[in-house]
């Protein structure tokens, strides 16, 4: 067995990096590149307490539709990598600077080696707002 | 920063499936699997990937007679919480005469209000046969 293989590490950052950028300047390309077409993003609505699971399309939806400001400030850090085997894990950080706050989300990233090739297969996500301090 | 409030709430939907799968009791792993989560792993027969939906449990021990000579561990190893989610490691270990099997899963959760939910799982399959 392979734990936290220093080759898989490198690969994975690769596709959390491409993943984090295709959400940050909006291209929903970059994101199809990483995630896999049967993964799904899930995510809990705050207010109905429902979990709401979308597929990739929901970024190509939003990114042609203009829902996506590619000027926005955003940025991102990758914060933890680990592998097993055929399986891994990233946990990312991406943060929208608006005039008066910050949005934080963290995202959990399950990953699978396909081959030689490392794809996205879940994400599960939480955001925060914090005040800016000007 | 971990709030110990949440990860004994978190850990009560873990053993819910660690003790649900040792007892061969689905209903008790349904009590914690999200209806629409799904375990994942590498088919590396097929070259892609394999997915199960949580019935698997359920067809599983239906079909399956009770195996009293493997015994069946699992230990949480990690918990990483990050407000309405969090993702836990589980080592388990299906010990057998003939195999050791060890699965590492890595399991992805949401806080539904007061209860944490498992919405997804991939895991790594180890196995090591006796001589």
């Amino acid at each position: 067995m392979f734990i936290n293989n220093k080759n898989d590490i490198e690969k994975i950052k690769k596709v959390a990096r491409i993943f984090c950028e295709g959400l940050t300047e909006c291209k929903y390309k970059k994101i199809f590149k990483v995630f896999h077409p049967e993964a799904k993003s899930i995510v809990l609505n705050q207010k109905t307490n429902e979990l709401i699971t979308l597929t990739r399309d929901h970024w190509k939806e939003a990114h042609e539709t203009g829902q996506c400001d590619p000027n926005m400030i955003s940025s991102f850090k990758i914060e933890e990598i680990i592998t097993h085997g055929t399986i891994g894990f990233a946990h990312v950080k991406i943060i929208d600077e608006y005039e008066d706050k910050n949005v934080i989300y963290t995202d959990f990233l399950s990953l699978i080696k396909k081959e030689d090739d490392w794809i996205i297969v879940n994400k599960i996500g939480h955001g925060e707002q914090q005040p800016r301090m000007n | 920063m971990q709030n110990e409030k949440e990860i004994k709430k978190l850990k009560e939907a873990l053993n819910d499936y660690i003790y649900g799968a040792i007892e061969r009791d689905y209903k008790r792993i349904y009590n914690s699997w999200h209806p629409d989560a799904e375990m994942m792993s590498s088919n590396i027969e097929e070259g892609d990937l394999k997915r199960v939906p949580r019935s698997f449990w359920k067809d599983a021990f239906e079909k399956n007679p009770p195996t009293p000579e493997i015994t069946r561990e699992s230990e949480i190893e990690n918990i990483d919480i990050h407000g309405s989610a969090a993702n836990a490691r589980i080592k388990t270990i299906l010990d057998g005469p003939e195999k050791c099997i060890i699965f590492t899963d890595y399991i992805n959760l949401l806080r539904l209000g007061e209860k944490w939910q498992i919405v997804n799982k991939i895991f790594h399959t180890d196995v090591i046969e006796k001589e």
